[in-house]
């Protein structure tokens, strides 16, 4: 686990390296000021994970996930419904954006 | 769209549903571990039944003048055992009378937005991973897009725990309706990358986590949008609304278009927690966390209950409340002291002030199982009401929206 959570700690600093490519200190210290404003929420939402995460080291058999395959269960139910939301609150909130949305235009605005 | 590409796309479709069908495996082996989430990368369908046709028609109408029609059709095809292929089509058909159209003295307009996206997931079973890649185009008069993604989706400790990434860019060409893009032309590069931890956490329940980080390079104000500058001591500042500034009492020196940086950084956490009640009850809380480098922050907490009903009926209710405050550029009148020295940036995107909203919607969704020669068939029909309130905007201090719609889906 310590192995995974650290290839996935690499992946993470490998990623942002390539997406900020070529970034001039005003864009680093841009980046920097983002990143700390989430950190509070960070830290929390670490901590909450950990407590949630604790009991989570019993593994769940495949033949136990009756309930976990029940459709509602699903993170998407509906993907079709999932991307007309993301549309919408893309154009909706002005923190929208993290999707990647490719909509563009300021009609709808 | 020329003929040739109309033909490319029509073969393309045709050679997908004739493509060689695998027996369609029960949905439910795939469900084990839910790990797609709404984000970029991970949007992808998870491997479905053999062949997969999906379409969602919403309306959404408010009390500022602005309507928006979207259809949306899907279509996708299970090819050999392990790989899957779609081709999804969308659209929006607005028609906008907004403050913002208001404000500016200009007229109503129509505009519709066409939509293209291909899409593949692959699952290689040796590594427990799938990988998914896409590319959608988007076009509309004034604005056209492109966004390429790939992702993976990997299992761990049996099926236990997936971790998901992915990458996506976004070009996007910013015109003005009217102007050929020789006259006016800039360009918005997004580059996103996104990350997610999913763990079942008990036979009932599971959690994921998933972040994202955001760089976007290039145009991003509105071309139509400008803002009124007021000399300092000329007015009361809190006389300016829509009705003052329509019927010239209250009168801007300048109006000057938009500015905006033209860098942005976003990042956003988003921890969601399922639970499977006993008597087909499901409840779904998602907490989102946000910040950019504009100096945007926002909280959303979102509630889903879901409720399995007799004669195959889900019910869903939902609770989604938004607060978000303002870019440190915002303000909800610009004051100047000539018209030498303007502000860095300035702007009357009411999306870049403090507001917060609350929408609640109702869904249900009908499942029937092995009709004719389909092995399932969905049909819904959703309502959401949407409330919001801008704290700082001085042209709109409220809107309200319905957003009606209902999809139909069918496996085979």
């Amino acid at each position: 686990m310590v192995q995974m959570l650290g290839k996935t700690r690499q992946a993470r600093t490998a990623g942002v390296r390539r997406s900020t490519g070529g970034l001039t200190g005003r864009r680093l210290r841009s980046l920097v000021f983002a990143t700390m404003r989430l950190r509070s929420g960070l830290e929390a939402l670490l901590v909450f994970c950990v407590v949630v995460a604790s009991p989570a080291c019993a593994t769940v058999k495949p033949w136990e996930r009756a309930a976990l395959a029940d459709r509602c269960m699903a993170a998407s139910p509906d993907p079709e419904e999932s991307k007309l939301e993301q549309h919408f609150f893309a154009y909706r909130e002005g923190s929208a954006g993290g999707s990647g949305d490719s909509g563009g235009g300021c009609g709808c605005n | 769209m020329g003929v040739k590409l109309r033909a490319t796309l029509c073969t393309f479709l045709l050679l997908t549903l004739a493509a060689p069908l695998a027996r369609a495996e029960p949905l439910e082996e795939h469900r084990d571990l839910r790990r797609k989430d709404g984000d970029s990368a991970e949007s992808q369908v998870a491997a479905p039944a053999g062949t997969r046709v999906a379409s969602k028609l919403a309306l959404y109408t408010d009390d500022d003048g602005l309507t928006v029609i979207t259809p949306i059709i899907s279509v996708t095809q299970r090819i050999f055992d392990a790989t899957s292929l779609s081709v999804e089509y969308d659209a929006d058909v607005l028609s906008a009378a907004t403050v913002d159209v208001r404000t500016a003295a200009t007229d109503k307009f129509d505009e519709v937005r066409h939509g293209l996206a291909v899409s593949g997931i692959h699952r290689v079973r040796s590594w427990e991973t799938d990988l998914n890649g896409s590319v959608s185009l988007s076009r509309e008069a004034d604005y056209a897009s492109a966004t390429f993604s790939a992702g993976f989706a990997s299992d761990f400790l049996e099926k236990n725990v997936t971790l998901g990434g992915g990458y996506s860019y976004v070009v996007n060409l910013v015109g003005r309706a009217k102007t050929p893009f020789d006259s006016f032309l800039d360009i918005l590069n997004i580059h996103a990358v996104s990350l997610s931890y999913t763990q079942l956490v008990s036979k009932r329940s599971y959690f994921q986590l998933s972040s994202s980080l955001i760089a976007a390079f290039g145009y991003q104000a509105s071309v139509y949008r400008y803002v009124p500058l007021f000399l300092d001591g000329q007015f009361d500042p809190a006389s300016v609304n829509e009705s003052t500034l329509g019927t010239g009492e209250v009168r801007p020196l300048l109006r000057p278009a938009e500015r905006v940086p033209r860098d942005r950084y976003r990042g956003a956490l988003v921890l969601r927690y399922n639970h499977a009640f006993p008597f087909g009850f499901t409840l779904v809380p998602a907490y989102r966390v946000y910040a950019d480098s504009w100096g945007v922050t926002s909280h959303t907490a979102d509630v889903m209950l879901y409720q399995h009903l007799p004669l195959g009926l889900v019910l869903r209710l939902r609770n989604r409340f938004y607060y978000q405050s303002g870019a440190s550029f915002y303000q909800r009148v610009y004051v100047i002291d000539s018209s030498d020295v303007l502000p860095e940036n300035y702007t009357t995107d009411r999306e870049l002030g403090t507001f917060w909203y609350d929408l609640v919607g109702l869904k249900l969704s009908l499942e029937l199982p092995g009709l004719a020669w389909f092995e399932k068939v969905v049909i819904d029909v959703k309502g959401d009401l949407q409330y919001t309130s801008y704290t700082d905007f001085a042209y709109l201090p409220e809107r309200t929206a319905i957003v009606v719609g209902g999809g139909l889906l069918f496996e085979l």
